[in-house]
C-alpha cells in the first residue's frame, strides 16, 4: 500500500505559526505598560525616571524592563505637591520577619530588586527620615509597585502619593538632582 | 510520496458521521446530579434563620474583613466577587444625586452602607452554599470559600491568611456563622498583622 500524506497549503503554516505566537502575547499587559505613555523630556531611562508610576508594570518578569523589582515605588516630600524626597528609608518586613531597607533617591524612586528579597506578602512598611516617621495603615497584600494603590489624584480607591510629610510645608525641592525632582501626576497640585 | 486523490463525497456517511459526534458531545455535557445542592426560601420550621446575623457581623467580622483582607491590592477592587469597602480601602459609590464615589480612600471613616454592602458581598459569594451552612445552624463552615481560601484549602491568590482553624479570624467568622460570635476571637484577630 503506497504512502499518503495530506497536502497542507504553506499559507496554513504561516497561520497556525501566527496564531501559537499571538497567543502567548498578553494583551491586558501591553495596554497597561502603553497605558504609562512615553518617557518624559531630559529624564533618560534609569533610577530616576517614570517617578509616581507603578514600576513593575515594566519592571516584572513580564518586561519589558530587564531588571525586576521586588518592590519599588516614589516618596514625595508632601501631600500635594509631587516633589520627591531623597534619603528616605523605607523600612519593610515581611509576614516570615524578613526585612529590607531602601533610601529614595532624588526623585523620591526607590526599588528592591528581585535578586535581593522574595517577601512572602503581606509585607508592612514605615518611611523614616531624621526624626520624620510614617507608617502605612494597612498592609501591602501583594501589589510590588507601591504606586499602583497611591496614585493621584486622592480618590475613592487611591489615597493619593506617599509623602514623607502628611501636610504640605512648601519645603524646597532636592538641590543637584540630575533631573527634576518635580513629577507631573495627574491631580497633583 | 503521492498526494491524497481527492475522492466523491459521500454525504450520507458524512451526515450519520456527524450526528454520532453529536449525541457523543451531547453526553459529554451531562453531569451527575449535584443532590445536595438546594435553594431555600424561607424561615424553617424551627423559626431559624437561613441569613446570617448583620449585627454581629458588623461588629465583629466586618473589622477583621477590613483590616485583613479589604486592601486596594486584594479584596478592595471593584471587580472581586468578594468586593470589600474599608476606611484604608476601597470606598462604596453614592448611588444617590447624580450619583458619585464621596468617600476617599484612606481618610473617611466606613460607612453603615459600606458594611451592609460588605455584608450581602459575602452572604452573596456562594448563595446556595451559605443557606446550606445557615440551615445547617453553621456547624460546617468550611462548605464555604470564604473560608477555604483562606486557608489555602482552595487556590488563593492572596495565599495562607489562617494558619488553620484555631486562627483567631477563622474562629470569628465560624461563630458569626453559628449564630454566636466569639468577641474574643475577633477581637484576637483584629492584633494579627
Amino acid at each position: 500500500m503506497a504512502r499518503t500524506i495530506l497536502w497542507v497549503p504553506t499559507s496554513a503554516y504561516a497561520i497556525a505559526f501566527a496564531v501559537a505566537i499571538g497567543s502567548c502575547a498578553d494583551p491586558v499587559h501591553d495596554l497597561q505598560v502603553k497605558a504609562l505613555g512615553g518617557e518624559a523630556p531630559n529624564i533618560p531611562t534609569g533610577e530616576y525616571h517614570r517617578a509616581g508610576q507603578p514600576c513593575t508594570t515594566c519592571h516584572s518578569q513580564y518586561g519589558p524592563a530587564t531588571s525586576q523589582f521586588a518592590i519599588g515605588g516614589t516618596i514625595f516630600h508632601g501631600p500635594d505637591k509631587a516633589i520627591g524626597e531623597e534619603g528616605v528609608r523605607v523600612e519593610m518586613v515581611d509576614a516570615t520577619g524578613s526585612q529590607r531597607n531602601a533610601t529614595t533617591n532624588c526623585v523620591g524612586n526607590f526599588f528592591i530588586p528581585t535578586s535581593d528579597w522574595d517577601p512572602a506578602f503581606p509585607v508592612l512598611v514605615m518611611i523614616r527620615k531624621g526624626q520624620q516617621t510614617r507608617s502605612m495603615n494597612s498592609h501591602i497584600g501583594r501589589e510590588a509597585s507601591c504606586n499602583q494603590c497611591h496614585k493621584d489624584p486622592p480618590s475613592f480607591d487611591s489615597p493619593g502619593h506617599m509623602s514623607l510629610v502628611a501636610v504640605e510645608d512648601n519645603a524646597p525641592p532636592p538641590q543637584d538632582c540630575p533631573v527634576s525632582p518635580v513629577a507631573t501626576l495627574p491631580g497633583s497640585r | 510520496m503521492k498526494i491524497l486523490a481527492q475522492r466523491p463525497v459521500d454525504k450520507g456517511r458524512v451526515a450519520a458521521a456527524a450526528i454520532v459526534v453529536g449525541i457523543f458531545a451531547a453526553a459529554a455535557c451531562v453531569s451527575v446530579p449535584d443532590t445536595e445542592r438546594m435553594t431555600y426560601v424561607g424561615p424553617l420550621p424551627n423559626g431559624q434563620t437561613v441569613a446570617p446575623d448583620f449585627a454581629s457581623y458588623k461588629t465583629g467580622v466586618d473589622p477583621y474583613l477590613g483590616k485583613r483582607c479589604s486592601t486596594l491590592d486584594c479584596h478592595g477592587q471593584l471587580g472581586r466577587g468578594l468586593r470589600l469597602f474599608s476606611q484604608q480601602g476601597l470606598r462604596a459609590f453614592d448611588a444617590s444625586g447624580n450619583g458619585s464615589f464621596p468617600l476617599t480612600s484612606g481618610k473617611d471613616a466606613i460607612t453603615d452602607d459600606e458594611v451592609r454592602q460588605n455584608f450581602l458581598a459575602v452572604v452573596g459569594l456562594e448563595p446556595e452554599v451559605m443557606t446550606q451552612v445557615m440551615a445547617g445552624g453553621g456547624a460546617d463552615p468550611l462548605k464555604l470559600l470564604l473560608l477555604k481560601k483562606p486557608l489555602l484549602y482552595e487556590g488563593h491568590k492572596g495565599g495562607q491568611v489562617m494558619i488553620d482553624t484555631s486562627d483567631p479570624g477563622y474562629k470569628c467568622i465560624a461563630s458569626w456563622l453559628a449564630g454566636s460570635l466569639d468577641t474574643n476571637a475577633c477581637t484576637k484577630s483584629l492584633e494579627v498583622r
